[in-house]
């Protein structure tokens, strides 16, 4: 999960790492004692606010009201911010990139460090980059700060700071498991003081419970409502809408009825759910109100059970026609209660997705018929 | 002979009284992989509902029942600190059955196991399997008969599907490995080709991939050199880019890395690539054909 900016700093604040000084802004008259100038900016989750005008500096309290109203109603690339920070301006002296993240082609811990910051990391050169892989059980070494150190224009005084920042930095990254913690630009001050303007943080989604703020706020879209209730949907533009359990056979069924000029509304991924009967239909729910041409379900249980399954399926059918192919525990009597209820039921992949593609022509030509 | 585990291995199962453990327990013992005994701390000395030993800890089970191999059925968020205990205790190989171990976690037991030396399956693995020998995985023994194909794979549920399809043309598996799903696993495709190469037992080599990562290129490499023939299928080629459709580790960070560029890597270091799993049965039979049952390239 992915943290807007004043959440980050939060965190870095808390791991006793030195941010500008500043709050999250939800009435003008906070900016009222603020010390000026003051940097009004828009939390959305994505990049590149600044060149869309989500980033003002103010000089005075009347300027800063007007930008704060005018940034909490500003879009950037389709996100109204969650929040306004403001904060105190930082002198800038210097700027570096720094960063930490997971490696996972290395199997280790990523430093990157460049003396290029305040740029995006994607656009500077390889050459100005420094890259160092941490090992995970040793973690970060004397050796390997010096290193990266060792050709960088700083003061000798100033790097002596930037030693304890970094790890301050690390530190924080390793307590809390973070995916990638990423601070561009790490600013010095005037004061000759390290300050982290900007902080880009994820969090590991694993290790995240829903808070009830994030529970209570009404799902947009398909792919949220479905991670809400604990399975990943997607949703696309053509006409199957396909329900499985496991990731790889799902894309091996799509892979299949594309290959017969088959295309795909929906795909959910039912995971663990398959156990609940109450979960799976309002799943199912879901992707019938996506209006699909046919709902094909394709499963292949080693432990879980077919008629749960079916049993789902049965008591959500709606005048959608459906394609059912169970395999495991129970599969006969569920394909009995499946063909009772006027779905087809098969114990064959292959027979699923060929029936799947010609109920699909049928529902082209009975359109066709009707126009 | 199979692959890395067979009746003569001894494993054992952490979480042997849970949830997850019990089914494994029940399974194993029916079905006669040797298990040999399972870790649940604070139960140590009992036996479980099907009659196995339990232990309080790795290093006791190990010390009573020489166990090699082990099951780890414990909670995502326990996994780091039972696959430390199970190297520690001088277990050398381990399946990593849960999904959703945080990155750093794995990290730290990855490197552990590889300077231990220890195979780890896995997060998020659906284990190992020689039919007929030993099933340290979730596949149902019934479905899974003995034979020369070799299986090697990232998804537990699309290995399902491959062995149904080989089974309708009357082949079976020597050993299949399910390499996991997570971005970070450890075991690659590599070490397991290698040891199909070298197996008298399995004839071809199904090797399946998804979009994400670099293993399957990394692969590709190796079976350049190999005399049996690989068959591999990368799922997913039709998936929108950018979209998580699937296994947490299936998501594309380079060109280099979508199911239509591995296919052609794959193509180029000489493996039989097939476009669907229906496609499987044709080509392996072809393979079959060819050279009747001593196949080489």
């Amino acid at each position: 999960m992915n943290l807007l900016e004043f959440e980050g700093k939060a965190l870095l604040r808390e791991s006793g790492i030195r941010v500008p000084p500043g709050q999250r802004v939800t009435s003008p008259d906070q900016l009222q004692t603020m010390h000026y100038p003051v940097v009004i900016k828009s939390q959305v989750p994505i990049g590149g606010r600044g060149k869309s005008g989500g980033i003002y500096v103010a000089d005075t309290v009347d300027d800063a009201k007007e930008a704060y109203e005018r940034i909490r109603k500003l879009r950037i690339k389709g996100y109204l911010p969650s929040a306004i920070l403001a904060e105190e301006a930082v002198q800038i002296r210097q700027e570096l990139y720094f960063s930490l993240s997971v490696d996972r082609r290395n199997k280790m811990e990523l430093l990157l460090f460049s003396e290029a910051g305040g740029m995006d990391i994607e656009k500077v050169d390889k050459d100005r980059i420094r890259a160092i892989n941490i090992d995970p059980i040793l973690g970060l070494q004397d050796y390997q700060l010096a290193q990266i150190l060792l050709h960088a224009t700083i003061e000798e005084k100033a790097k002596v700071g930037l030693k304890q920042v970094i790890r301050g930095l690390y530190g924080a990254f390793k307590a809390r498991k973070l995916e990638l913690l990423e601070i561009n630009p790490l600013v010095l001050d005037s004061a000759g003081e390290w300050v982290c303007v900007d902080a880009k943080i994820v969090v590991d989604d694993n290790l995240c419970h829903k808070n009830s703020q994030e529970a209570a706020k009404a799902p947009s879209s398909f792919e949220e409502a479905t991670h809400g209730l604990g399975v990943n949907g997607v949703e696309l533009e053509g006409d199957i809408a396909l329900i499985t359990s496991g990731a790889g056979a799902g894309l091996a069924t799509i892979d299949e009825l594309k290959s017969h000029g088959g295309t795909v509304r929906a795909f959910v991924d039912l995971g663990s759910l398959v156990y609940d009967k109450d979960k799976m239909m309002e799943v199912i729910e879901l992707v019938y109100d996506l209006k699909p041409k046919v709902v094909l379900f394709n499963f292949y249980f080693q432990v879980a059970r077919c008629d749960t399954l079916s049993e789902a399926i049965v008591n959500s059918l709606r005048d959608i026609p459906v394609v059912v192919r169970t395999r495991g525990k129970y599969e006969e009597e569920a394909r009995e209660m499946l063909v009772q209820h006027g779905c087809y039921a098969t114990s064959e992949f292959n027979d699923a997705v060929l029936k799947t593609i010609e109920m699909l022509s049928g529902e082209r030509t009975a359109h066709g018929n009707l126009g | 002979m199979a692959i890395l585990v067979d009746e003569k291995s001894r494993i054992i199962i952490q979480g042997l009284t849970g949830k997850v453990g019990r089914i494994f327990s029940e399974r194993m013992v029916q079905n006669k992989t040797p298990l040999v005994g399972g870790v649940t701390p604070g139960r140590g000395g009992s036996v479980d509902s099907y009659g196995v030993p339990v232990f309080d800890s790795v290093r006791e089970a190990e010390q009573a029942t020489q166990a090699d191999w082990s099951l780890v059925c414990v909670p995502a968020l326990a996994v780091r600190d039972a696959v430390i205990e199970a190297i520690d205790a001088g277990i050398t190989h381990i399946v990593v059955y849960a999904e959703g171990v945080p990155a750093h976690d794995a990290l730290a037991f990855l490197d552990y196991a590889s300077l231990k030396n220890v195979a780890i399956f896995g997060p998020n693995s659906a284990g190992v399997f020689s039919p007929g020998r030993a099933n340290v995985s979730d596949l149902d023994d019934r479905i899974v008969e003995s034979g020369d194909i070799g299986i090697v794979s990232k998804s537990g549920t699309l290995t399902y599907e491959v062995i149904e399809v080989l089974k309708q043309i009357g082949l079976g598996v020597s050993t299949v490995a399910c390499l996991g799903g997570d971005p970070l696993i450890g075991t690659e495709y590599v070490q397991l080709l290698k040891e199909f190469a070298e197996d008298e037992q399995t004839k071809i080599v199904v090797l399946l991939g998804e979009p994400g990562g670099d293993l399957e290129i990394k692969a590709a490499n190796y079976i350049r050199q190999m005399k049996k023939p690989v068959v591999a299928y990368i799922v997913g080629q039709n998936a929108p880019r950018g979209k998580k459709m699937g296994h947490a580790g299936a998501l594309v960070s380079s060109q280099e890395e979508t199911a239509e560029s591995k296919k052609e890597i794959l193509q180029n270091a000489g493996a039989y690539v097939v476009s669907t799993l229906t496609q499987i049965p044709n080509v392996v039979k072809s393979l079959q054909d060819r050279n009747g049952c001593a196949i080489t390239r």
